[in-house]
């Protein structure tokens, strides 16, 4: 569905080296601290910076190729852009419908009023979550068959966000060739939602794993200095010193709770493994 | 392009009281005047709307997320050409109507070389915007209205010039004026509406390239 190939951006002193891929009928989050690339990574996805080199694939097409048809199986959430807030939902609803050939105008007016927007108002008097919400609702708007989600969850309380990650599994349910590629700084969001996971840092790509896989078999272990030296670090990925000791994240929890039983080993979150991956040596 | 065309009107809408206001003092002041000021001052507001028009796609960073849309590039680079024509055309209209309504109250007939000048300033306008634009795309809305201005006094300081420089050459403007006005008013027009093609063709290809070239 998407396919990014060793695309390379360069910006000043920062620069951007991804490869990445989301799959037909799959959800694939891509997780990272803010400035870590993800923004740049849909931007270049999405044509609107050019990348130096590598390529991009939508619908198995240069995205650069894109047709005016192609883009009408598009939709785009992007975290510092949206239609003009001097807009009303009621313009918006019109220029949806001028826009998109399968723009499903029963849908988005039903889900506008379902989620508290009010048709006459304009979006500039919206509160923060009531933007994001819009900005969704306009992405799902239109049976697009990939999503192109930039921190679509940006700014909202944890209620808002469990609304917008049901709309989004609702969606799904709609067709199961449907993909979407979705970013945030929570990864915790994406736990629940997300069939395998990116984790971006300082522009690369530093672990790609099925979430499943991430939830079963990550797992943070924690010792003093004298468990820690006999420790067997085989599946060892990160060590990080701490007062106690070590701690240390592993992809194989299995493992130390046959051999290692005495371990302190927790359940590992995507938070952890950011922690752990961007910090750990 | 035409949903881009109504997302610039449905924006522009939001300042129709201004431009009430604007047709009502046009309308005022005509009926008290009998010279071309409605058709100079309605078809300058009506290419200024052109460029507050980028100033709402300016405003919040709204010019990532229009290029998602199911729309090329070189279609949002038309839509602008076409809107800045499309509201030029109406405000030059609109100061034509009421200058010849004003003109029948005054039972005045316009000048022949009244007609020319306001046929002229259409032209004007058109190729006005066809410099305006590509500098709107580069720079974006802010910068472009402080160029547009400038352009005007560019303009004015050219024609000036040329007219001093055949006062000099000892050329009777007057009288070259009058001889292009014993013209053939539809050839006048053709060969005006020519020019303005060839300039504004120029234009949207340069506009084009900026944009397909530009990063957002």
């Amino acid at each position: 569905m998407l396919n990014i190939d060793h695309v390379v951006k360069n910006y000043g002193g920062f620069r951007l080296d991804v490869t990445m891929e989301v799959k037909p009928g799959c959800i694939t989050g891509l997780v990272g601290r803010n400035g870590a690339g993800k923004s740049t990574t849909f931007k270049a996805a999405l044509h609107l910076v050019r990348p130096e080199s590598g390529s991009i694939q939508i619908f198995g097409k240069d995205s650069s190729k894109l047709t005016e048809k192609d883009r009408q199986e598009l939709g785009v959430v992007l975290a510092d852009s949206g239609f003009s807030e001097y807009l009303t939902v009621k313009d918006v609803h019109a220029l949806l419908r001028r826009m998109y050939e399968s723009y499903d105008e029963g849908y988005f007016l039903a889900q506008c009023e379902r989620q508290g927007l009010p048709l006459n108002k304009k979006i500039k008097e919206f509160s923060t979550g009531m933007k994001a919400k819009l900005k969704v609702l306009v992405a799902l708007s239109h049976q697009a068959k990939l999503l192109i989600l930039d921190e679509p969850t940006l700014g909202l309380d944890v209620a808002m966000r469990e609304e917008l990650l049901d709309l989004l599994r609702s969606y799904m349910e709609g067709d199961e060739e449907r993909s979407i590629l979705i970013s945030s700084h929570i990864a915790t969001d994406l736990e629940s939602l997300c069939d395998d996971i990116y984790l971006i840092h300082d522009g690369s790509i530093v672990l790609h794993e099925d979430t499943d896989v991430l939830l079963a078999s990550y797992a943070v272990l924690k010792m003093d200095a004298v468990q820690y030296e006999a420790l067997d670090k085989k599946y060892v990925l990160k060590t990080k010193k701490e007062a106690y000791g070590y701690s240390c994240l592993t992809n194989q929890k299995h493992f130390y709770l046959e051999n290692d039983p005495q371990l302190v080993i927790e359940q590992s979150g995507i938070d952890d493994l950011i922690l752990f991956m961007i910090g750990g040596e | 392009m035409l949903g881009l065309l109504e997302k610039d009107l449905r924006l522009l809408k939001g300042q129709k009281n201004f431009f009430l206001i604007i047709l009502l003092i046009t309308v005022f002041l005509s009926l008290n005047s009998e010279d071309n000021f409605a058709v100079t001052y309605l078809t300058f507001i009506a290419g200024f709307m052109t460029i507050s028009s980028f100033g709402y796609d300016d405003n919040g960073n709204c010019m990532p997320f229009l290029l998602t849309l199911p729309v090329s590039r070189r279609l949002y680079v038309k839509s602008k050409y076409v809107l800045g024509f499309l509201l030029t055309f109406i405000g030059w209209m609109a100061g034509m109507v009421i200058s010849m309504v004003t003109a029948f109250l005054h039972k005045a007939p316009p000048t022949a070389e009244a007609v020319l000048f306001q046929l002229a300033w259409v032209f004007f306008w058109m190729i006005l915007l066809s410099f305006v634009l590509p500098m709107l795309f580069r720079f974006g809305a802010e910068k472009g209205r402080m160029a547009t201005l400038a352009m005007m006094l560019v303009f004015m300081a050219i024609v000036f010039a040329l007219s001093k420089l055949a006062e000099e050459m000892g050329v009777d403007v007057d009288a070259c004026l009058d001889a292009l006005i014993g013209q053939r008013i539809a050839v006048l027009i053709a060969g005006m509406a020519a020019v303005t093609l060839i300039i504004v063709l120029i234009s949207y290809s340069i506009s084009a390239k900026i944009v397909q070239k530009k990063e957002y």
